[in-house]
């Protein structure tokens, strides 16, 4: 029974009693306890299997620095079950092993695989026959491994991202820490501090009283008023004092005038053969098992220290009724040959210079190492200090301190020599990833001599302790094999996460925004098939056959939502100055309640955006743009009067305003059912624009045609939107009116010949060679945007042109398909359909100028074959614009 | 849509104050626009395609979507420091309004 | 009449037997939780939503996207109004929608007066945690402020012991099931504009 009588400060709690499944049998264990505690206190010593050799492993740390404790719990992968409390039916298993933990049948690897598996074997062996890679690959990685994650996935557990700002964050719940958070929190700093167990303490709980100061100065500083998190991992330290804490299931993103990093130290292994025997352990790890969980580890111990805290833990020890056979202070005299002997993994004996003692439990203290990883991930500099053998972080960067442990107060430890005995292979540096002293002294010799490649090339550091446990004992033996001294090997660039954290706590609660029209459910309900534009939701079509939806629009009335067109207010005495600075045709001539269309070009003279422009009065312009080109037009326009400074303001109005296309000969029927306004020819001409009541609603009627039919474009309050839709279908049940989408518009629109920006135009397209020379003003004062690059164009000769054509065969290309002129690639279609009005293939394609003719002839690949087009000069559709007109 | 900040940066809008940076959009190095009412091809291709593209503090323009105002700041390259952000007023647009006797002053950027 | 009449949803009337009643971006996302609706000021408000005491406990969003908004340049310096800074040139003003004429006399010197209630989507936050909901949306912790908000620019205003979010009503719908989202994980949820305290109501 390794239970210990009742002690007056443990922290388990008897009267509870918690039980959970390991391999499949129940486990008790108390409340208070650790999942390790419980399950060293059950009697299991073997805990988990190396990475490469599958030795057998015990706990070692009981701190959550090494990797020897874990196991898969409750399907979450590598868990260190020495930090993780005990929860009521959890199931627990080991992991990376074949058999079972006590029985690892990849064991093989550990007695024959020696030679065959130096460091970085993989690439120099299994590279032949290459046929076998996938086998290979299969096997070395079935064998070489952490936890296993279930296909079928653990259920996620729900994560939330929250924000929180603080005057000071202090990261480490130890004493150092909590004192510097409460001084903080009392001279009026809002103050949080973030430790990484369940809770603060650090270094105090070990103690056999400490948890009592460590309950102490957690009322003060609670009482100051510091916010503590526990447990909280700082996943790393970015500029401007932003630190994320992995929370539990939150990902707390904390931003901070003042970090504190008060992260303590991190225990030493000692370097000898055997130092990873089941059983050999670190001073806080027995200590923790001693005080907290009243545990007898062993019956007998032997303590090597180079510090304090062996000492310490050999008066715990012997508190616990250990038998001490051995203490060896390695601060006095010279360092011995040490070697520690095992029985099937577990330790047996400890030789000293040749002298064997039994022992079943081996205590082991290297200069506590301060736990800088933070603090070099964030900027700060790492010095070697030689009198006590440890790494110092210095040069940190503003507004960011060191505290305690961390920031080098560890006392006056030995500098141990890096290995204590040669003799033997086995002397584990990196235990996360069994290297040995001997694979990193073969590395050197192979040549990977600098730090970072060794590292890169032997794996040291790259395990789950990311280097706590095993980075200075490296260098060290770097130093020792190399003759470089420690600071001028340096040690290897931290970054962040170096603590483990799931990918599911980073991807936080993932959503996506979606933009909807203010028809957006009257689209649903109509049985719409949605189709993104940019980041909006708009109606594909509302039926299988778009061909008849675009007819539709010819018979009879179609209604298209157009809401989703980019709406801007230019405004002001000079508004009229300011467009005609930026468009290539003219705007301030434009008279009060007309509209024209407009196109923007940059200065490189490329296409833009398009859209109309109406002049609402002397000082109003209503603009529209492109759907997803909004944002980037009221940019354009402000960049442009940041500059320019005219008098004129500029206004979004794109989600504020519905917009619904009514197009058809019917269309001005409609319109005299749902207003009282004056819809005739007369009354509102082709471009005039004016204010009307539709249903109700003010509106402002565009009379333009994109879709080349009698249309009248209403723009109205969005929240109105689905009142005037419902009005508009109800009321023009008796003329056939029917909703049309996106892709019967495509038809139509080509049917007319109209340019699309960004599918008929690219990023090369001028206003010359995308037929619409007479966009071009240059008598124009001012220089406009893209004057000079659309005259160069012009001057230098026409190239390329955007022409229509239509598809004799009947072949329909695809768009992007090559033109293709003697055998060389000579421009693209870049639009086609088969209209079902003209009863006949038309699109538009980019040709060279040359063959810019009424019937000139080119061909196109389809299907691997050339196929003749023969080009289409004007609107393939009512070309002299009369139902436009009507 | 903007993705959760891979970058932690902080600038200071003249309106908004700090803003992290995925608020903000950062439209490149402050250009001169020519000034000749017919500059040359290679004055125009200059002008179009070829940037400073300075290591050392950069003036730059960047538009805040909260205020949606444009200002300038000025940025180091290499540390990310901004040194300091304005708003556009006559001193940096001398020429200012008609943009072209002065314009050899004036400042434009081809906003990508 | 203005040239910018059709900005405005409140001047929409009855005419023609048409009886114009205007909705808000979160409408449907509040009757999925069954909410009742009133028709008040010309829009269809949600003012009772099923178990809102249970979610007033901890926290409760409601719709407020029927107060009148106006864009005001330069910013205004009228005491007695809600007015939210965006910069020295620009102000919006919300305000009862009842209450238009007089707000729109009140601004009389403006430059620049436009009618914005059709534009942002309104969402109060309400409850011992509606500071904790708000963190779980945004960065902000200084309010009134704007900024990025899942995802999306919006503004963030104090509003009484409570919070109101103001975005593009076209994202209304998507940031009003986010929120109610993040409120149901605080074990709260939707509430009716009428469940708001006095002080946060309008």
């Amino acid at each position: 029974m390794t239970r210990l009588a009742p002690q007056p400060y443990e922290l388990i709690d008897r009267s509870i009693a918690v039980t959970f499944l390991f391999d499949g049998k129940p486990v008790t264990a108390f409340g208070g306890d650790t999942i390790g505690s419980a399950l060293y206190a059950s009697g299991r010593r073997v805990f988990s299997r190396s990475f490469k050799y599958h030795r057998p492993r015990g706990l070692m740390c009981c701190s959550g620095h090494c990797a020897n404790c874990q196991m898969t719990v409750d399907g979450e992968p590598s868990i260190r079950v020495c930090v993780t409390p005990v929860r009521e039916g959890a199931v627990v298993k080991g992991q990376n092993f074949v058999g079972s933990l006590d029985r690892d049948l990849m064991q093989v690897t550990d007695k024959l695989g020696g030679p065959f598996t130096p460091p970085g074997f993989y690439y120099k062996t299994f590279i032949r026959p290459r046929r076998l890679w996938p086998l290979y690959e299969k096997v070395l990685r079935g064998a070489a491994g952490l936890g296993r994650l279930d296909p079928r996935g653990t259920p996620r557990p729900r994560i939330d991202v929250e924000h929180r700002h603080a005057d000071v964050l202090v990261v480490g719940g130890g004493e150092a820490g909590l004192r510097t958070a409460t001084d903080a929190a009392s001279a009026g700093r809002h103050v949080i501090l973030v430790e990484e167990g369940p809770e603060v303490g650090g270094a105090l709980l070990a103690d056999p009283d400490g948890h009592l100061r460590a309950a102490e100065l957690k009322r003060r500083a609670l009482a100051a008023g510091v916010e503590l998190l526990a447990p909280a991992i700082a996943i790393g330290l970015f500029e401007y004092g932003f630190v994320p804490v992995a929370c539990e299931n939150r990902l707390v993103r904390i931003r901070a005038e003042a970090v504190v990093v008060a992260t303590g130290i991190v225990e030493q292994p000692l370097v000898f053969p055997g130092n990873d025997l089941v059983g050999v352990m670190l001073p806080d790890g027995v200590r923790r098992l001693v005080n907290r969980f009243s545990i007898k580890p062993a019956e007998r111990a032997f303590v090597l220290t180079a510090d304090d805290r062996g000492l310490a833990a050999a008066a715990d020890l012997e508190r616990a009724g250990v038998e001490l056979v051995g203490l060896l202070d390695l601060r006095e005299g010279q360092p011995p040959n040490i070697e520690a002997r095992g029985h099937k993994g577990r330790v047996e004996a400890v030789s000293v210079n040749g002298k064997l003692t039994r022992t079943d439990l081996v205590v082991m203290s290297g200069s506590p190492q301060p736990n800088y990883k933070l603090l070099a991930q964030a900027g700060a500099r790492v010095e070697y200090d030689e009198t006590r053998g440890i790494f110092i972080p210095t040069d940190l960067p503003a507004s960011v301190t060191a505290v305690g442990g961390a920031a080098g107060e560890v006392g006056e430890p030995a500098v141990t020599t890096p290995v204590l005995g040669y003799t033997g292979e086995k002397s584990f540096i990196c235990f996360c990833e069994d290297q040995t002293a001997k694979d990193l002294k073969y590395a050197i010799a192979e040549g990977f001599d600098s730090i970072e490649l060794s590292k890169r090339y032997t794996t040291v550091t790259m395990g789950p302790c990311q280097g706590r446990l095993c980075h200075v004992n490296s260098i060290r033996v770097y130093a020792r094999a190399t003759g470089l001294d420690e600071n001028a090997i340096g040690t290897t660039t931290a970054r962040p996460p170096h603590t483990p954290i799931t990918l599911g706590l980073l991807a936080g609660h993932p959503e996506e925004p979606v933009k909807r029209t203010s028809l957006h459910n009257a689209h649903e309900a109509l049985g719409a098939r949605m189709m993104w534009t940019g980041a909006w939701k708009r109606p594909h079509s509302y039926g299988a056959d778009a061909g008849a939806e675009a007819r539709q629009v010819h018979r009879a009335v179609g209604l298209i939502d157009v809401s989703t067109l980019g709406k801007l207010l230019v405004t002001g005495p000079e508004a009229g100055a300011f467009l005609d600075r930026v468009y290539p045709n003219r705007f301030s001539d434009l008279k009060a309640g007309r509209v024209r269309y407009g196109v923007l070009t940059g200065d490189a003279g490329r296409i833009m955006d398009d859209g109309t422009v109406a002049r609402l009065d002397d000082e109003t312009f209503y603009v529209t743009t492109t759907s997803t080109g909004a944002d980037a037009v009221y940019q354009w326009f402000t960049w442009w009067n940041a500059v320019w400074q005219l008098d004129a303001r500029f206004t979004q109005l794109t989600g504020a305003i519905a917009a619904i296309n009514a197009a058809g000969p019917k269309a001005r029927e409609l319109m005299e059912r749902v207003s009282a306004d004056d819809f005739s020819n007369e009354g509102l001409r082709y471009l005039d624009a004016r204010q009307v009541r539709v249903a109700g609603v003010p509106a402002l009627a565009l009379r333009i045609g994109f879709v080349g039919e009698l249309g009248y474009e209403l723009h109205f309050p969005s929240p109105h939107g689905d009142h005037v839709w419902e009005t508009l279908l109800e009321q023009g049940r008796e003329l056939d009116v029917a909703p049309f989408g996106l892709e019967p518009q495509r038809i139509l629109r080509l049917e007319k010949g109209h340019v699309i920006v960004g599918q008929d135009t690219d990023s090369e397209s001028n206003l010359h060679e995308a037929a619409m020379p007479w966009l071009v003003k240059n008598e124009k004062e001012f220089e406009w945007v893209g004057k000079w690059a659309t005259q160069a164009a012009a001057d230098r000769g026409l190239r390329w042109m955007l022409v229509g054509f239509e598809s004799p065969s009947g072949a329909i290309p695809v768009e992007g398909g090559q033109v293709v002129i003697d055998g060389v690639s000579s421009g693209r279609v870049t639009s086609v359909r088969r209209s079902e009005e003209l009863g006949k293939v038309i699109g538009l394609a980019i040709v060279p100028h040359a063959l810019a003719v009424d019937g000139g002839r080119f061909d196109v690949q389809v299907n691997g074959k050339a196929v003749p087009m023969r080009v289409h000069l004007g609107p393939f559709f009512d070309p002299a614009g009369e139902r436009l007109k009507a | 849509m903007w993705n959760i900040a891979d970058m932690s940066l902080l600038v200071t809008c003249p309106n908004c104050g700090p803003r992290e940076v995925e608020e903000l959009r950062c439209a490149g190095e402050s250009t001169k626009r020519p000034a000749a009412a017919a500059p040359s091809q290679r004055e125009l291709n200059e002008y179009v395609y070829f940037r400073d593209n300075v290591w050392g503090v950069q003036r730059e323009w960047w538009f805040c979507r909260v205020c949606e105002e444009w200002f300038l700041a000025e940025r180091h390259t290499y540390t990310n420091e901004v040194v300091r952000t304005w708003h556009p007023g006559p001193a940096d647009s001398p020429g200012g309004r008609d943009g072209s006797e002065a314009a050899s002053q004036q400042e434009g950027a081809q906003v990508l | 009449m203005t040239v910018l009449d059709f900005l405005s949803p409140s001047l929409a009337r009855d005419e023609g037997g048409f009886h114009p009643v205007a909705r808000s971006a979160a409408e449907r996302v509040f009757a999925a939780a069954g909410a009742l609706f009133d028709e008040r000021d010309g829009w269809r408000v949600p003012t009772v939503v099923p178990e809102e005491d249970t979610h007033l406990e901890a926290v409760g969003i409601a719709d407020l996207s029927h107060l009148g908004k106006l864009e005001v340049r330069p910013a205004p310096d009228s005491p007695g109004l809600t007015v939210y800074r965006l910069s020295p040139r620009r102000a919006l003003v919300l305000y009862p929608g009842s209450e238009r004429a007089a707000v729109v006399q009140g601004l009389a010197g403006a430059r620049l007066l436009l009618d914005v209630t059709a534009a942002y989507t309104v969402l109060a936050v309400t409850g011992s945690e509606a500071r904790t909901l708000i963190a779980r949306l945004t960065h902000l912790h200084q309010f009134p402020s704007g900024g990025e908000v899942a995802h999306v620019t919006a503004h963030v205003l104090p509003s009484g012991e409570g919070f109101r979010i103001l975005v593009a009503q076209e994202l209304g719908h998507y940031l009003a099931e986010v929120a109610l989202d993040r409120a149901q994980a605080l074990g709260g949820g939707l509430v009716g504009v009428d469940a708001l305290p006095e002080t946060e109501r309008a």
